[in-house]
């Protein structure tokens, strides 16, 4: 999958983009690793264009956050529809990611 | 609402959840779930995943079989699969306090299932055909 990736000051955005499931996670979190791993440790991924998550998508987004945080950085989530954030929030994921309502905050957050 | 199923029979490939979550939403749409649909495109992808990962053990060209219908104001869907029983009732129940991660593998799909579904029932026949049916009433509502 190709993920859209843009980068606003200090703040790398990664728009995903449809099913997030078992099909799809594996390759979405080697390019979110890979773009920790080289220096981009501040991130903020787009869920406008997400129709659902999955169980495989949600431990992707863990890995990484995980791994941003073991850099000092942090993986913050934007632009989430309620199917998407209903499934954070039943499995608890809510409470661990900083979500905003749109990229601008998500992306001025760490400025903050 | 009642009527035949719409059915669909693909081998056991993580590449084919794409035509699964189409069929599913398809399927949904004509019997009247079009605003659920996520919910059952969610579970089946969740059931499915875990037939290929855990039932057989990764890709196959084994069978899963997936029928779609109308009970009344249920959306009812059951998928089957010729693989290694799994039995949900072995995973420890979950609790989103304790943290997601810890969960057993299969056990975070399951727990996703069953918040998506009113009812989620599996049933393992003689002969090593094992079925599991999710039920879920429309409500109209998305």
């Amino acid at each position: 999958m190709s993920l859209d990736i843009s980068k606003t000051g200090g703040v790398t955005t990664v728009v995903l983009k449809g099913r997030i499931d078992a099909a799809v996670a594996p390759d979405i979190e080697e390019q979110l690793l890979a773009l920790i791993d080289s220096g981009s440790r501040r991130l903020v991924t787009v869920f406008s264009e997400v129709t659902f998550i999955s169980s495989a998508g949600l431990r992707t987004l863990v890995a990484a956050l995980k791994r941003a945080k073991r850099e000092n950085g942090d993986l913050r989530l934007a632009e989430m529809g309620a199917r998407v954030k209903e499934v954070f929030e039943i499995t608890g994921l809510s409470t661990i990611f900083s979500i905003y309502p749109n990229s601008r905050e998500a992306i001025d957050s760490y400025t903050d | 609402m009642n009527g035949a199923p719409f059915r669909l029979e693909v081998e056991a490939r993580i590449a084919n959840l794409g035509a699964i979550d189409a069929f599913i939403a398809d399927a949904a749409a004509r019997l009247g779930g079009e605003k659920e649909a996520y919910r059952f495109q969610l579970a089946v992808n969740e059931a499915c995943t875990n037939i290929i990962r855990y039932a057989y053990g990764g890709d196959t060209d084994r069978p899963i079989q997936i029928a779609c219908s109308r009970a009344g104001e249920d959306l009812v869907v059951r998928i089957t699969d010729i693989g290694e029983r799994f039995d949900p009732d072995s995973l420890p129940v979950l609790d989103t306090e304790s943290g997601v991660l810890e969960r057993e593998p299969g056990g975070l799909g399951i727990f996703l299932m069953r918040r998506m579904m009113h009812d989620v029932e599996f049933i393992f026949h003689d002969g090593g055909r094992n079925e599991l049916v999710m039920k879920r009433r429309l409500s109209g509502e998305g």
